[in-house]
């Protein structure tokens, strides 16, 4: 009985506890645990970097259409990443595949000189897809447009020529992964203008290319 | 038969004290625990006394709140599948309006933004977007916040110049607008919940949870397969 009658107690007494909001498990910080700096990079649903990690160097095919006049300049845009991660980042090959005829995901990574362009991206210069699993990239595609747009190698003939060594740096720098940026000096802002250089790569974008390569 | 002490005889009389001081307050909040549906004093009390007590954070401190709010709405959440496409139902709880009363979410905060971030792919270095804003709408059974559907049939039909939807949600007439940022090549198949975000009567206060938020009370993340053929 007398045992009965302080089970019974402590029962009441456990049940009167008022019970506060359910506030969920963790705390504040450990909410966002999973996020890591996204160091200039694209990051995924965990907020983790993603990067080609060691699939390096990334080969990327030639389309028919991309002038063998420009290839040069596609080489000498990589270098300018590759000397700046101290490795070699980037090969070009000229393929005998049939690739299609624009840029599409089809597991290949190319590099399409595009006559064909959609009128509502007229005026996008150039567009790379990128595609990845987890933090690991697998696919690259970059376009250049020119169907709406004229380059030129040293000096402009019009106001509206795009230099075509500062687009193909900012496009492979998309192809690492990076994307745009626009509080600090760097060849990735999204916008380049007619007529303007933009062929070097800042200090921000040395060090950032570090955080992955 | 064993004979008790007086020691013995003490306690058993100082227990039985106890029982009889504690009794009556043990049955005032039994009562009140068990049968809350007897407080009914007006319409929005009673709906709102639907919702169990860890629902309600109308006397939570605002400490408590930060953090229990995105809990609720969370813990919930599940998706769900309409004729019109897919959405997200949340977990809906009880807040208190200026006058002190105790109220429904949705009656502070009737407006509401899922934000979803493509799986996978980036267009020049940006992640294709998708923003669902609707009404925020109590559910029927009382314990969720209504799915706004995305109606992905109509989207993947539609050119990618076209960044605007509309859809409804289903036996309401109230409109839910989808719109897409950085959709250049085609669209995304893969749509992964990456926030929430509850505008109040006056827009400037809003309630936001992140996507590491989600995953980290879902466990992974929320992703949404579109497909062309309806639900």
């Amino acid at each position: 009985m007398h045992k009965f009658l302080i089970i019974t107690l402590s029962l009441l007494a456990l049940c009167s506890c008022q019970k506060g909001p359910s506030v969920g498990p963790g705390d504040e910080e450990h909410l966002a645990s999973a996020a890591e700096s996204d160091c200039g990079f694209i990051q995924n649903a965990y907020g983790q970097r993603v990067s080609w990690k060691k699939n390096i160097p990334v080969t990327l095919q030639l389309h028919k259409d991309y002038p063998p006049q420009y290839e040069d300049i596609l080489k000498k845009a990589a270098h300018h990443w590759d000397e700046s991660a101290g490795m070699t980042l980037f090969r070009f090959v000229r393929t005998e595949n049939l690739l299609p005829e624009v840029a599409k995901k089809d597991t290949q990574n190319t590099v399409h000189w595009q006559q064909e362009w959609s009128e509502s991206q007229k005026n996008m210069q150039g567009l790379t897809n990128l595609y990845w699993k987890g933090t690991q990239i697998y696919e690259s595609d970059v376009a250049i447009n020119n169907k709406y747009f004229n380059f030129f190698l040293e000096n402009p003939t019009t106001p509206y020529d795009v230099h075509l060594e500062s687009l193909l740096i900012h496009e492979l720098g998309h192809v690492l992964g990076l994307k745009h940026r626009s509080t600090v000096p760097s060849v990735m802002w999204s916008v380049l203008n007619g007529a303007i250089k933009r062929d070097t790569l800042t200090t921000a974008d040395r060090e950032t290319i570090k955080c992955e390569y | 038969m064993r004979r008790k002490t007086p020691l013995q005889k003490m306690s058993r009389m100082m227990s039985l004290i106890l029982l009889l001081a504690a009794l009556p307050f043990a049955v005032t909040i039994l009562e009140k625990k068990l049968n809350p549906q007897r407080k009914v004093a007006s319409d929005q009390e009673a709906a709102t006394t639907v919702l169990a007590a860890d629902h309600d954070l109308s006397e939570a401190s605002p400490e408590e709140f930060k953090k229990a709010f995105k809990y609720q709405i969370l813990k919930e959440a599940s998706l769900v599948r309409t004729n019109t496409g897919p959405g997200i139902s949340l977990g809906l709880f009880l807040t208190k309006n200026e006058s002190g009363n105790k109220v429904f979410v949705c009656d502070e905060y009737p407006l509401i933004d899922l934000i979803f971030a493509a799986e996978g792919v980036a267009f020049s270095g940006d992640i294709p977007q998708m923003v669902v804003r609707g009404p925020c709408q109590v559910s029927a059974d009382q314990r969720h916040i209504e799915a706004l559907p995305i109606p992905f049939s109509k989207i993947l039909a539609s050119p990618l110049s076209q960044y605007e939807f509309q859809s409804e949600i289903p036996g309401s007439r109230e409109k839910v607008q989808i719109y897409f940022r950085n959709a250049a090549e085609f669209w995304p198949l893969e749509w992964t919940w990456v926030g929430v975000k509850l505008y109040g009567k006056n827009p400037e206060n809003t309630l936001q949870i992140n996507g590491y938020e989600v995953i980290s009370v879902l466990g992974e993340p929320l992703t949404i397969k579109a497909s062309a053929t309806s639900e």
